[in-house]
């Protein structure tokens, strides 16, 4: 029970309640207009021809990301777990690729974020790894990925996070979680398999099913083709040792996923002979990821599939996207350079001005 | 609707509290009971309207059995075991309407084995909030049997026995403190100085659950979701995330329960005082779920113990451990609950013996031992299954695996840096700092209250706009 005093009021109630609900409206609005204008992840307005790499929660950020940025400059999706995660789409070169690939991800959680760009319909290609650990589990790592989420672009703990680590990035004190095509960096991942890999991985076992994920997975499939979209179905490369431990259960689980592959999908196998020798150098691996370096391999030789298959009028209707163009050929850069983008586009439309009188 | 839910804070309280009070003083005081009352049911249906019929029915039988009660008020020996009858056809009302929800399952499940086709378990989810209903309307009953209220009518029965502060998990009140609120606002403070002193309590809780329970939910999530091997230090961390996790969120529902209650001009009972500073279990339950530690006092411990005839140290500590397990029963129809209830009972007849002994013990180390006991009880109320229980402990034991820290590094959500902070103050602020209560007394409508609301307010939306609103734990229940 509460004691009563009456005596000791510096203000009067009614203001108290006045000056209380004012502050957190004047407040929450102020943050909320800052942070519209910021638009972080591209999401409320127009995004092409923006290069925004991600900062804070990664999931969050791909979520955000795929609402406007990667439909608005991407026509081709990478989409895996970490496996795939520093796989470089700019090596492809007749597509325009974002990486959507999450450390741990699941289908569900992959799904959820391909979703997004998919709903803009400017996505064209998928290239889908067949890897057990996306059916392994079908739970959110971090939060639920559902559209509740494109308000955390208008303040929330992560965009807090986020803008803290463009600001340590800017001083040189930290960098991206992933550049602007959702590329991750593992030079410093580190080089063992984690406790959930060590145990998918154990010889003579066979991968574990999660039934909720594997219906995601064949959900996935028919979307895609219910969408149009060109399926590329990636079996990665596995280290030989880990690979020859259980042979038949990854040959098992790979029959299980291309089960319902259409006739128009595509797939490239590097469980097969034909990339053994890769697989057997351990120095193109880290952990159960591939190095830098081999990845670029591995896009490589995805890219000469592509190419292959275009030429063959196998595929069709692609476009190049928007980033793709502005950054071809280009290095290393630093994110968002939206005040850079405007005053181009200022120049030029004086430039058209002066060329139209 | 939950309590850390936007259209709860921004719509549904504003106006039912904007609303209640124009309407006390245009229309009157019954014009705003009424106006309180469909609020508070439309609150409850928006769970799922179909329990509302439930919530109805359990009021109106609950207001006849008081109502009939009170008909057989005259002081005859007669009339005395008549109204003994009616009570216990209340009581079994109660309990069954309870148990059809909450237990049947539990109970059918043990018999099941006996014939599989004849024991099909339905499956009824029980209603939100029947736990603590059923409670206050048992206690209801049971005081007006002894004379220490008269029946209610029904429109001030369903006002208070529905009221949206507290019929979804408490505290548990007696309708004889409520009603004559209803009836008469208290004088003593200006309404809108109680308005403020509700608004600050709210705020309080809202940061509790949603900075920091929520926070320390993520860690203990991934330890008891899981039966993984962990190590020692990873099985201490998730239970006593867990620990710091329960209190905060539960004490932070009690504190906006009472938040709220307070800007309706309305006093209801603190539920929580430091519980993590006690230095017995006994003074534990003095300070912990205080309204359901008064309930299990005056109407299980003190009628077993009763029942038993002459009191001494062996019947009191049966009367205990009866007690305790019939709450921790209470809690879900699960053998955890009832594994965590005897527990505590065990506990609390060994204070009483401890007590008669009169020996003493260091302070350090008597609160060591409670919090001890209290972090390892809790495992089994946590646990989805007795077996993760023991799985749990048998981690924490000491192992191989000391001080390994490769699941906190790998399962536990990515953001971790993120849940630092919130889960170091949350253990700073269970230990060392005042209570809600002792900070709602001390009150003052002032610019530093205003920055500190403001404050508390603005870094709970962050939260709340950073995850989807988690249900209050004791929603389970």
């Amino acid at each position: 029970m509460f004691t009563l005093h009456s005596n000791g009021v510096i203000m009067k109630t009614r203001t108290w309640i006045a000056e209380t609900i004012g502050l957190v409206a004047v407040v929450t609005l102020a943050v909320v207009a800052t942070n519209w204008s910021i638009d972080f992840y591209g999401s409320f307005r127009g995004a092409k021809g923006l290069h925004l790499a991600g900062y804070g929660d990664v999931r969050i950020a791909k979520y955000l990301l795929n609402k406007r940025y990667v439909p608005d400059n991407f026509n081709s999706l990478i989409i895996g777990p970490s496996i795939s995660g520093n796989w470089d789409g700019r090596g492809l070169e007749r597509l325009s690729t974002y990486n959507d690939s999450l450390v741990g991800g699941n289908i569900v959680e992959l799904k959820a974020i391909a979703d997004q760009a998919l709903a803009s319909s400017q996505i064209r290609v998928v290239i889908l790894m067949v890897h057990p650990y996306l059916t392994a589990t079908h739970d959110f790592k971090t939060v639920p990925l559902v559209p509740r989420l494109n308000n955390e672009a208008l303040g929330s703990v992560n965009l807090e996070e986020a803008y803290k680590q463009r600001i340590r990035e800017k001083l040189h004190l930290d960098s991206e979680e992933f550049d602007a095509f959702g590329v991750v960096d593992f030079t410093n991942a580190p080089n063992k398999m984690n406790p959930r890999e060590k145990l998918m991985m154990t010889p003579g076992t066979d991968f574990t099913i999660d039934p909720i994920a594997m219906q995601t997975y064949r959900d996935f499939e028919s979307e895609l083709h219910a969408r149009n979209v060109q399926i590329i179905f990636v079996i990665p490369p596995f280290l030989q040792s880990i690979y020859a431990g259980k042979p038949e259960a990854f040959k098992k689980y790979n029959n299980m996923i291309l089960a319902d592959k259409a006739e128009q999908d595509q797939v490239i196998d590097f469980t097969s002979d034909e990339f053994t020798a890769f697989r057997s150098v351990a120095g193109n691996f880290r952990g159960v990821h591939l190095t830098n370096e081999a990845a670029r391999r591995v896009v490589a030789v995805i890219n000469e599939r592509v190419d292959g298959w275009i030429r063959e009028g196998v595929f069709t209707d692609l476009r190049g996207g928007a980033l793709a163009q502005n950054l071809a050929g280009a290095g290393p850069f630093k994110a968002d350079d939206r005040m850079r983008r405007r005053r181009a586009d200022s120049i030029m439309a004086r430039a058209e001005r002066r060329s139209a009188q | 609707m939950l309590f850390n839910s936007f259209p709860f804070l921004l719509l549904f309280l504003p106006i039912v509290v904007a609303g209640y009070a124009v309407a006390q003083r245009i229309l009157g005081q019954k014009a705003a009971q009424g106006f309180l009352l469909a609020s508070s049911f439309f609150f409850y249906g928006c769970a799922r309207p179909s329990y509302v019929p439930i919530l109805a029915g359990s009021i109106l039988f609950n207001w006849l059995i008081g109502t009939w009660m009170g008909k057989a008020d005259e002081q005859t020996p007669a009339n005395e075991s008549r109204r003994k009858l009616i009570l216990r056809i209340g009581l079994v009302g109660n309990v069954g309407l309870m148990c059809s929800f909450k237990y049947i399952n539990f109970f059918l499940q043990h018999f099941a084995f006996l014939n599989a086709s004849k024991f099909a378990l339905p499956n009824w989810e029980f209603p939100l909030g029947i736990s603590f209903f059923t409670l206050t309307q048992v206690m209801y009953l049971v005081d007006t049997y002894q004379g220490l209220n008269a029946p209610n009518s029904l429109f001030d029965h369903a006002t208070a026995v529905s009221m949206f502060p507290y019929i979804e998990a408490g505290p548990l009140v007696r309708m004889r403190t409520i009603i004559p609120q209803l009836r008469e606002y208290k004088k003593q403070v200006g309404r809108s100085e109680l308005a403020c002193r509700g608004i600050y309590m709210l705020s309080l809780g809202l940061a509790k659950k949603v900075v920091l329970a929520d926070s320390f939910a993520q860690v203990a999530n991934v330890g008891f979701g899981s039966a993984e091997n962990f190590s020692t230090l990873e099985s201490w961390i998730f239970s006593l995330c867990y620990t710091f996790q329960i209190y905060f969120d539960f004490s932070g529902y009690s504190d906006m329960a009472v938040g709220c209650a307070w800007m309706l001009g309305i006093d209801i009972p603190q539920n929580f005082n430091n519980p993590y500073i006690s230095k017995s279990v006994s003074e534990f339950w003095q300070r912990w779920h205080i309204s359901l530690s008064n309930f299990i006092t005056n109407y299980l411990y003190t009628p077993i113990l009763q029942s038993m005839g002459k009191a001494t140290i062996t019947t009191s500590v049966i009367a205990v451990m009866i007690a305790m397990s019939i709450a921790g029963l209470w809690h879900g129809p699960a053998w955890t609950y009832v594994i965590w209830g005897t527990l505590h009972g065990c506990a609390l007849g060994v204070c009483q013996i401890w007590k008669r002994q009169k020996t003493k013990m260091p302070p350090w180390l008597a609160w060591g031992i409670t919090f001890l006991f209290v972090d390892l009880s809790l495992v089994f109320f946590r646990s989805p299954s007795v077996p993760l229980a023991l799985h749990m402990l048998h981690g924490m034991l000491p192992h191989e695996d000391l001080f390994g820290t490769e699941a906190i590094m790998y399962i536990i959500p990515m953001n971790m840096h993120i849940l630092l902070r919130p889960v170091a103050l949350g253990v700073l602020l269970a230990f060392f700092f005042k209570t809600s209560q002792q900070l709602a007394e001390k009150f003052r409508p002032s610019k530093v209250t205003v920055l500190a609301t403001a404050a508390l307010i603005l870094v709970s939306f962050l939260f709340m706009n950073s995850t989807a609103a988690k249900e209050f734990v004791y929603f389970a229940f």
